[in-house]
């Protein structure tokens, strides 16, 4: 029996010192976004992923290799650099291209039912789950 | 040549011989007579060689450069590399099609192969296959023959689409549309079982298959989104778009199946849900065809667009409106008398994953569709990209994170609230320190926390099942390379619950790189000269020169990069953009280094005259573990539906007694 017990403690040592090998590992894979990029370039970074590029089937500046996507990505460094907020700039594209330029549309107007499906969706999911659930249980309360 | 003609009678044989198929099957189940059933199998081979021929000749043409074949001519040249040749078939409209019905075909044979004549419900799910395979078969013969001559016989093609000249071509395209078409074989087997009443008996194979099915897929997902990786030249893997969503819902729908199918095995539940999961993966299988060769929705893999989209929307609509009606029908049988008794059971935990898969489904479904409803109601285009889907389906894959990290070993039936706290307090501690303490260290955002607790309480539940292996197979009296084999051999005799936990660590690993690479990936632009040198994080580079060469078809931009990691030198790499003129279209391919987990990743935006280059650079921490991680996400599948094929000695004393 102790014998039994001390070589579970064996492999138990072995899988805590695995874990926390583990733990460690990923500790040095991890680090900050901030110390690296300064606000504005995290800003931009943000951004860009936001805007589409006009003449492309379905990719945003960042994505895409056009010459206008590079315009508009240097549009929005130096609009950030001069101080512009991220809203300036997206209206401001919003007026010159058309609400089309937005990568993912504002939860107003147009936009706005798009942001609600999420939600109705998400409470039908949970009837359904309350529904397939309770119905059982009232079925055998008759029963 | 030959090859036009002969492939076009040829699909047509074969079209005809699957319709005589049909009827043949029909004749045989109304008189139950096993001639009738016998002749409409051997039709179905006899269909499937013919087809499979008809496929053969087509790439025949390809290699052969006959360009008196219209689809050949617009779709390669003489200047493309040979090799592409070969499976360069695929790559348009009418080719992928022949190559959906010929893998269709194939999986047909698969499907039929050692089954029983007398088998109803093998006869009801051929039914359904043979009705999507003579819909897709005859698409491909009237509306879209590849075999069409041209009207004239130019000197050389049009050439394939630049984009497509890559490695992944020869996997990824292939692999993507066989899982969307053997999505159908689950839909039809199920369908078939529960016509015959026969759903308890055929539960093994219509695991088998979807578990097959949905193996396929996620190397179909996984292989895609590499290929985006290293030849779209913007760094990520996935862009949510419109075409990517439609592979990746079935794929949901078929990750809710293969677990709901479990709960009816285990507890004989569910069987109407199973039935109304599969009938819905079907749909957004046929969905995502649509979306792709419709062209209703822009997209970036253009390369399939065609005007078909309105056959495929027809089928799609009658199909699941066939479905619902039969589904009323058959309302009454799929009523199971077992209920879900607890909330804090592994059957309810199933349900609400499945309940969550529905839900990203369906979110992803709307999101993909709703410009076109914009564009039909208000006439205002609008696009949903990344912003949309991040926000709304990245919170609900964390919930599904946290329910793979406890479900799995939480028992069936019932359990306790409090002694699953008991059991499960010191991981929870556990992991909720180190990852308190490994965000604090980085300072990162709260969601890292979130992410990496969900991680490491999964990662030592995961563990402590490995722990228990080792110490059941330890004893004093087995050596070293024994206790392995022990081990292995409680892994297959358990195959379906230890394949199930070999994806599920798989899982893990992918949603540990997506998690490095989204929160903790750098970018940035750097504008050099030749010989300028530049730093980035614990990076340095020189950008040493640029290569000009002119081809037939393309002029190729090579630059030459010296790159230096924490002072070392590492070697010296290159990237590459090609522009190919009779495309007006760009192929970059990037330079992407690993250097353990990291990967170091630039790709040349703008070349100036004077070879000064723009660079985009990235840091991408943890992106290989998606790749390593799907690997063992299909590795524990495929674990999990060992054996393969289970042994049918009825099949051949049946045929002795025939004879």
């Amino acid at each position: 029996m102790k014998k039994q017990l001390k070589s579970i403690n064996y492999y138990r040592s072995y899988y805590l010192i695995g874990s926390l090998v583990l733990c460690m590992t990923m500790l040095s894979c991890f680090y900050d976004k901030q110390s690296d990029l300064t606000h504005n370039e995290i800003r931009y970074l943000e951004l860009e992923t936001k805007i589409k590029c006009p003449i492309c089937p379905a990719e945003t500046i960042a994505e895409s290799n056009t010459k206008i996507s590079q315009d508009l990505k240097d549009f929005i460094k130096n609009k950030i650099n001069d101080g512009w907020t991220d809203e300036q700039i997206k209206s401001f594209l919003v007026s010159k291209y058309g609400i089309e330029i937005l990568a993912t549309p504002d939860k107003k107007g147009i936009g706005l039912f798009l942001w609600i499906i999420p939600i109705i969706i998400l409470i039908i999911a949970s009837l359904t789950y309350f529904i397939l659930y309770s119905n059982i249980r009232v079925k055998k309360r008759i029963i | 040549m030959i090859y036009g003609p002969l492939g076009d009678i040829l699909i047509k044989l074969s079209l005809g011989a699957y319709i005589y198929s049909l009827m043949s099957l029909f004749l045989g189940i109304k008189f139950k007579d096993f001639k009738f059933l016998l002749s409409s199998r051997f039709a179905a081979n006899i269909g499937f060689v013919l087809i499979l021929i008809s496929t053969i000749t087509l790439v025949l043409g390809f290699v052969n450069h006959d360009y008196s074949i219209q689809y050949v001519a617009d779709h390669s040249s003489d200047a493309m590399p040979k090799i592409y040749t070969w499976i360069a078939f695929y790559s348009g409209n009418e080719g992928s099609l022949l190559f959906i019905s010929t893998s269709l075909s194939v999986l047909l044979y698969i499907f039929l192969k050692n089954k029983n004549l007398d088998d109803m419900t093998i006869n009801y799910s051929k039914i359904f296959i043979l009705f999507f395979l003579i819909f897709l078969l005859g698409t491909t013969a009237i509306l879209a023959n590849p075999f069409n001559e041209s009207m004239y016989i130019p000197d050389d093609g049009q050439g394939i689409n630049p984009l497509l000249l890559h490695f992944g071509m020869f996997i990824h395209p292939p692999v993507q549309m066989i899982g969307l078409t053997a999505v159908s074989i689950p839909f039809s087997l199920s369908l078939g079982s529960v016509i015959n009443n026969d759903s308890d008996n055929k539960l093994s194979l219509l695991r088998k298959w979807s578990i097959s099915t949905w193996m396929i897929l996620t190397a179909g997902l996984a292989l895609g989104s590499w290929w985006a990786y290293t030849i779209l030249g913007w760094g990520g893997y996935w862009a949510w778009d419109p075409v990517e969503n439609s592979s990746l819902m079935p794929w949901l729908i078929m990750t809710a199946l293969i677990h709901s199918i479990i709960v009816q095995n285990k507890r004989n539940m569910f069987k109407g849900w199973n039935l109304f999961l599969v009938v819905f993966a079907f749909f957004m299988a046929q969905m995502g065809m649509f979306i792709n060769r419709g062209g209703a929705v822009p997209s970036v893999h253009s390369f399939a667009s065609s005007s078909l989209g309105w056959t495929f929307l027809i089928f799609m609509t009658i199909s699941s409106f066939l479905s619902i009606i039969f589904f009323m029908f058959n309302y009454s049988k799929l009523n199971s008398p077992k209920k879900v008794t607890s909330v804090l059971s592994r059957e309810s935990f199933i349900l609400i994953q499945n309940v969550l898969f529905l839900s990203v489904a369906l979110i992803t479904l709307m999101g993909t569709i709703y410009p076109v409803f914009t564009q039909s109601i208000e006439n205002q285009q609008i696009y949903v990209g990344r912003e949309f889907y991040d926000k709304v389906n990245g919170p609900i894959l964390l919930i599904l994170m946290v329910i793979l990290s406890i479900a799995p070993f939480i028992p069936w039936k019932n359990t306790g609230f409090k002694s699953f706290i008991k059991k499960k307090i010191i991981f929870i501690l556990i992991s909720l320190i180190i990852a308190i303490i490994n965000s604090w260290l980085i300072q990162g955002h709260y969601w890292i926390t979130i992410t990496l607790f969900i991680f490491y309480f999964a990662t030592f539940q995961f563990l402590n099942e490995v722990y228990r292996i080792i110490s059941v197979s330890k004893s004093k009296k087995f050596k070293y390379m024994n206790r392995i084999k022990i081990a292995f051999k409680m892994i297959f005799s358990n195959s379906s619950r230890y394949g199930g936990l070999i994806s599920h660590t798989g899982i893990l690993l992918v949603m540990l790189g997506i998690a490095g690479t989204s929160f903790m990936g750098l970018e940035k632009d750097f504008a050099l000269q030749p010989g300028e040198t530049a730093v980035f994080k614990n990076y340095k580079f020189k950008y040493v020169e640029s290569i000009v060469t002119t081809k037939s078809d393309h002029t190729n931009y090579e630059a030459m990069m010296e790159i230096n990691k924490n002072g070392k030198f590492l070697g010296t790499y290159s990237t590459s953009k090609s522009y190919y003129p009779r495309f007006d279209m760009n192929s970059t391919k990037a330079g992407i280094i690993e250097f353990g987990l990291e990967d170091f990743y630039f790709s040349q935006s703008i070349l100036s005259e004077d070879n000064s280059a723009v660079f985009e650079v990235k840091i991408n921490p943890l992106v290989s573990l998606i790749w390593y991680g799907s690997i063992v996400v299909i590795l524990g599948a495929f674990t999990s539906i060992l054996p393969l094929f289970e042994r049918s000695r009825k099949n051949k004393l049946y045929l002795r007694n025939e004879e």
